[in-house]
């Protein structure tokens, strides 16, 4: 036992726990206790751990307090593996959620965005459908990460039904887990954001760590963050579930939601002390997650099925022309370029619109607009190497004069010719002109 | 200057070259060379491939040639077969790849499920050996119809990350080191399922570099890997390959925790060797001062060179390896030899760099190469003739080592050893027959170094939950456990303690170092570009304000030190000196352990600070200059041995204060010479220190050796129990040396020093300390 005593004491480990604390003191903090604010701001300034081993310099932990009500109101669940804490909470289907009313999911059409999004449909009712959302203590990867509270939410017929499942301490995460497994069996889709690269990865070692069957094996996912990004990421940059909710939902998170970078610190703090204002924040943080990504869902599959106003945010129809142009809906994009670029489209999004343009234009057989699109681009200031092919095709193929496809080639590979670093536009162009010429002299002789 | 009895030094001999064997013949007859040994071809030892080995893979042997195996490759792969644990410990070129490789193959044609996990301690060995197993894959795959190729791929930070996936499930052997494992696989264990479930060997290759603070740290990683097998129930077979050291078995044992069998007879043939000891000649008989020995051995080297011979020179520093490679380009540059073909090679170079080279080494366009220890061990640079060595590199194991990168494949090879004149260098290149006859060093670890031991911890409590009754190494840890949740690292819930950090512990955690800083230096001529790497502890001595750093023989002058930031920003200059750091050191006893007579064990605080730096000129090595430096104080605990010499008796003395000073300077620095020898460790691994009590009238006069390394490696307790040894050779040394009044080769130069430092060996010999 007292192998590494002397070692520790010249770390400077000196046991804390004889250190007799004074009750009154104890009292004076209870009664002063600080607001949320004051306790986040406590906790932001505290240094954060890092692991080394010369981990002498930390902070003291803060004072011990007797145990209080520290968790929002909900009930102690059993399980074969032990017991943890479930808090159940319900949206009526009139519920608005920043500007969507949740109740709408029922007729949003989920499979059409997917298909856009070339997942497989699953087949699964409004009903089969379950969002999740974790919060962990921490967020750099790896076993030693643990979902302390794992939020789902899932509609009985219009109505939203909310249920987190929390642990009070790490043993009550096996139970925690059995009853979320449990839980899942009856979902067909699960809906998470970002849920792809953490919190399925994470959920699924967990349930190899406690040795319990994984119920994602059995369950198709959808990962919102996907959508998200094709739908807005040109339009509103940051694709972070608090940045869209705010612009696109116009819900805004109350001061009593604990931003996501303290949590860990918070889970921390509460199991230190089994006390922590902030957790309850944490749990609401946790709910505003799981409710802005139904209703970011829903809000999604609006975006793919309604007709789109020409007053959109020119950038958002842009970014919905492009998901819609390599599906089998491109003939749509057309118009929803076209309004985009109505819009007035900043660089390079106006480029890449006359571009696409000119491609589907060919293909619908609407050739004069497609050369028209071709002009355009010839014209601009940026080289664009779809303009001079598609100009060429379009004298070639449309117009039988090859001779103008030549001069058409033969003006882009001016353009070119100071231009060391465009090797391969130049090979593309020079390939199909030799081509030409070689038709055109075997034309004359 | 030089006597001309020195024939293989005359600079007619180099200019008009002679043929090799003529050339070996007046090297022998030199009056510099103070020994030569020779070690004829030795036949090898061949046994016939085993019966039960899989046809295929007899088949690829056949089809390569191989018609038998040497007598060690068969007792491996038996041993392996029935289950145990083997260390290999054979010399470098002796095939002991198929020690591993048969009995991994073989199981993974009895069940493609098994899986393999190859641990190599350097990125670039790992890369050498890839293409050659993926050769034997593709053989044995060409010759099964019905199975793909045995799946062989690396893992390490280089693995791109889509192709990670692919390896974790198709890998049947990976190929990685032991900071990936400790880094990214353990960490991410669940990932890795498959592997840890069925796991059935472990190869660590090069065993004898887990030494020290990296075999501590390793045998932690070890013990993570143990608890992480015993949770995914998989047992692993370790299979260990050695260069040769005293206590293979023991060192295998220590880092992995199992009992293993040893094989230390090689079978294998060796081409015949020359070995030369070459000490520099005496220009200075009073003050005992030969030529210096870095010019010798770019001398001896340019001899081989200009004849076209290959040759390896390795130097013990970095700064040594870039002063001889500047040497070397200068001087071949007026022969045969165009100057690129000379290049410098060491740790720090960019991982591009060192590849170019090593392409270079193998394909013959580089016939010269200059290194740091970064090429003793088994990457392959193809066949050179020979080797030598700047400076004795420390070690019995390092010295073969080196002198077998000579001649790897032809029929016969030369090594030189040009001793610089420190004690311990004199001390060898004077008694050859004790380097031959040396048992070579032990490999020595102590994986319970506190620091060590608790990085690990919370490594492993990251993993996996740590069970209150758990052992970790078979230690009871609940103190250390007690002390992390006091820090707030870990909590305990229920039976079982959980981390409650939202660090991820094995990124603050270096296993090559016990604080794991690095310094990056900065270019900033033009562009501002990463040139290297220098590490936390001899980042302040090499790129301080003001100093010279050299890369690849480049000088750059470092005009700032960002220690906030870990870096140092630097210009190319052309400058004809470099510079040295002066450092001063502090020892402080925290615990007097044991003590008998003036002999001491315990624990001691450690300050060290560069406070300033001296300007040497090139070629000639004179001071001319030097600079005050205000660098933060380097602080550690460690274990050390000391000496208190009681002050009466010390003053009683009869020689001037000054003289009998630098008597007690002179013994502690033949002290801290001698005792690497008998501790068979590195020098880099002992710090030594005098405190001479002058501060503090009531302080005894102190020597300390210590560990080099905060919490201590164990090396300090040895040279306690055996200190009589040490100072009888000590003792032997001084007396023994020709110098007049001490020089740098017995107590280094300073009046009196020779005489003091006797008197005082001879108070601790009579036992009249008390």
């Amino acid at each position: 036992m007292a192998r590494f005593r002397k070692a520790l004491l010249s770390l400077g480990a000196v046991s804390r726990k004889s250190a007799t604390r004074d009750p009154e003191a104890s009292e004076r903090f209870l009664s002063s206790l600080p607001s949320l604010n004051d306790e986040l701001s406590f906790l932001r300034s505290r240094p954060e751990r890092r692991a080394t081993q010369n981990a002498t310099a930390l902070s003291d932990p803060l004072p011990a307090l007797p145990a209080l009500p520290a968790l929002p109101k909900g009930s102690v669940e059993s399980t074969p593996y032990g017991s943890h804490y479930v808090v159940r909470e319900a949206f009526p289907d009139d519920h608005f959620h920043g500007k969507v009313r949740l109740g709408r999911f029922s007729s949003a059409n989920l499979e059409r965005l997917m298909a856009l999004m070339q997942e497989t449909p699953c087949g699964s009712t409004h009903e089969q459908v379950v969002f999740l959302d974790t919060e962990t203590t921490g967020m750099q990867g790896g076993t030693g990460m643990c979902p302390f509270l794992v939020g789902v939410g899932y509609f009985e017929g219009d109505e939203f039904q909310m249920v987190q499942y929390f642990i009070r301490d790490f043993d009550e995460e096996p139970a925690m887990l059995h009853s979320l497994g449990e839980f899942l069996k009856r979902f067909r889709l699960v809906i998470t954001y970002n849920g792809a690269a953490f919190d399925v990865p994470l959920l699924e070692t967990r349930f190899t760590l406690a040795r319990q069957e994984n119920p994602f094996a059995g369950l198709a996912h959808f990962d919102m963050l996907f959508p998200a990004r094709r739908l807005w990421r040109n339009g509103h940059g940051s694709c972070r579930l608090a940045a869209l909710e705010r612009e696109l939902l116009s819900f805004v998170r109350g001061n009593d939601d604990v931003p996501g970078a303290m949590i860990p610190r918070v889970y921390f703090d509460y199991l230190q002390r089994q006390y922590s204002r902030a957790l309850n924040g944490v749990f609401k943080h946790n709910v505003h997650d799981v409710v802005s990504l139904a209703a970011l869902t829903i809000h999604a599959c609006d975006r793919v099925t309604s007709e789109p106003a020409p007053l959109d945010e020119p950038l958002d129809l842009y970014s919905l022309a492009h998901l819609l142009d390599d599906s089998s809906e491109w003939r749509r994009s057309i118009d929803l370029y076209e309004m985009a670029q109505a819009g007035d489209l900043p660089e390079p999004f106006r480029s890449k619109t006359l571009e696409t343009l000119c491609v589907l234009y060919r293909r619908n057989g609407d050739l004069d607009r497609s050369y028209s699109m071709c002009t355009q681009l010839m014209a601009a200031e940026e080289f664009s190497l779809i303009g001079y092919e598609g100009a060429a095709i379009y004298f070639e193929r449309s117009k039988g004069d090859p001779e103008s496809a030549l001069c058409v080639l033969e003006e882009g590979l001016r353009r070119l010719e100071h231009d060391a670093g465009r090797k391969r536009p130049r090979i593309i162009l020079h390939a199909r002109w030799q081509r030409l010429q070689q038709r055109v002299l075997k034309g004359i002789l | 200057m030089r006597p001309k009895s020195h024939l293989a030094l005359q600079d007619a001999a180099l200019q008009k070259p002679t043929g090799l064997a003529e050339f070996l013949g007046e090297l022998r007859k030199s009056k510099s060379v103070s020994g030569y040994h020779y070690i004829p071809a030795r036949a090898p030892q061949t046994r016939p491939i085993p019966e039960s080995l899989n046809s295929k893979i007899r088949q690829v042997l056949e089809s390569r040639g191989i018609e038998a195996l040497y007598s060690h490759q068969v007792q491996a792969y038996e041993r392996a077969q029935s289950g145990g644990n083997v260390a290999i410990v054979t010399p470098t070129a002796s095939g002991k790849t198929l020690c591993y490789n048969l009995p991994v193959w073989q199981r993974i044609m009895e069940n493609p499920g098994a899986r393999a996990l190859y641990l190599y301690p350097t990125k670039a060995l790992t890369y050498d050996q890839l293409d050659d197993l993926m050769d034997w894959s593709n053989a044995l795959a060409s010759l099964a119809s019905d199975e793909s190729a045995i799946g062989v791929y690396t893992y390490d930070g280089d693995t791109p990350q889509d192709a990670r996936m692919a390896v974790r499930e198709k890998g049947q052997i990976i190929l990685s080191n032991p900071d990936m494992l400790h880094k990214a696989i353990l960490p991410h264990h669940t990932k890795w399922a498959r592997l840890f479930e069925n796991l059935q060997f472990v190869i660590l290759d090069e065993l004898h570099t887990y030494r020290g603070v990296f075999g501590s740290h390793v045998a932690n990683v070890f013990r993570r890997l143990a608890r992480i097998c015993e949770f995914y129930g998989s047992r692993p077979q370790f299979i260990c390959t050695s260069a040769t050291i005293a206590n293979p078995q023991e060192l295998a044992e220590k880092l992995t925790g199992q009992p293993f069998e040893l094989i230390r007879e090689s079978g294998a043939g060796e081409s015949e060797k020359h070995l030369f000891f070459y000490n520099p000649p005496v220009v200075n008989a009073q003050l005992g001062i030969r030529r210096s020995y870095v010019k010798e051995a770019e001398h001896v080297a340019t001899a081989f060179l200009k004849r076209n011979i290959s040759t390896i020179v390795f130097a013990n520093s970095r700064l040594i390896t870039e002063i001889l490679v500047r040497y070397l380009k200068e001087s071949v540059e007026r022969g045969p030899v165009p100057k690129d073909v000379v290049v410098g090679y060491r740790g720090g170079y960019l991982p591009n760099e060192r590849r170019r080279i090593e392409r270079g080494l193998r394909d013959g366009r580089i016939r010269g190469v200059v290194s740091t220890n970064a090429l003793e061990l088994g990457i392959d640079i193809g066949s050179l003739d020979v080797a030598v060595l700047a400076g004795y590199p420390g070690t019995v194991a390092s010295t073969w080592q080196r002198m077998g990168r000579a001649g790897r494949r032809s029929g016969m090879s030369v090594a030189v050893l040009v001793a610089s004149s420190t004690p311990l260098d004199q001390y060898i290149v004077n008694h050859p027959e004790y380097f031959i006859g040396q048992q070579p060093e032990m490999g020595l670890i102590n994986p319970d170094n506190i620091h060590i031991l608790i990085s690990h911890l919370q490594c492993a409590t990251f993993e996996l939950p740590f069970a209150a009754n758990e052992l970790f190494g078979g230690h009871d840890v609940t103190e250390i456990l007690e002390y992390l949740s006091e820090r707030g690292f870990i909590h305990k819930a229920g039976t079982k303690w959980h981390w409650t950090s939202e660090a991820y512990p094995a990124d603050t955690v270096s296993l090559r170092s016990i604080s794991s800083d690095n310094f990056v230096v900065v270019e900033t001529t033009n562009e501002a570009r990463i040139i290297g790497e220098v590490d936390y502890s001899s980042a302040f001595s090499t790129l301080h304000e003001k100093a010279i750093y050299l890369h690849q023989g480049q000088q750059y002058y470092v005009h700032q030190l960002d220690v906030a930031e870990r870096r140092a920003y630097v210009k190319q200059v052309d400058s004809d000196y470099f510079t040295d750091a002066i450092t001063y050191t502090k020892v402080k006893v925290l615990e007097n352990m044991s003590t008998i007579d003036a002999h001491n064990h315990g624990e001691v605080h450690v300050a060290h600070q560069v406070v300033g730096f001296k300007k040497i000129k090139f070629f000639t090595m004179e001071n001319v200059g030097s600079g005050d430096l205000n660098l933060p104080t380097q602080e550690m605990h460690t274990t050390s041995y000391w000496l208190t010499i009681p002050r009466e008796q010390f003053e009683s003395l009869p020689f001037p204060p000054a003289e009998r000073l630098n008597g007690l300077h002179g013994l502690a620095y033949a002290l801290a010479q001698l005792s690497c020898v008998f501790l068979m460790c590195d020098r880099r691994d002992l710090g030594s220190a005098v405190d001479t009590g002058l501060e503090d009238r009531t302080f005894q006069p102190t020597i300390f050796i210590y560990d080099n390394y905060p919490g201590g490696i164990g090396l300090s307790r040895p040279l306690y129990e055996i200190r009589e040894q040490v100072f009888a050779a000590t003792a032997q040394l001084i007396r023994e040396c020709a110098c007049e009044d001490g020089c740098p080769s017995c107590v280094g130069p300073a009046a009196g020093a020779k005489e003091a430092a006797l008197a005082v060996l001879a108070l601790v010999k009579n036992g009249t300390l008390s």
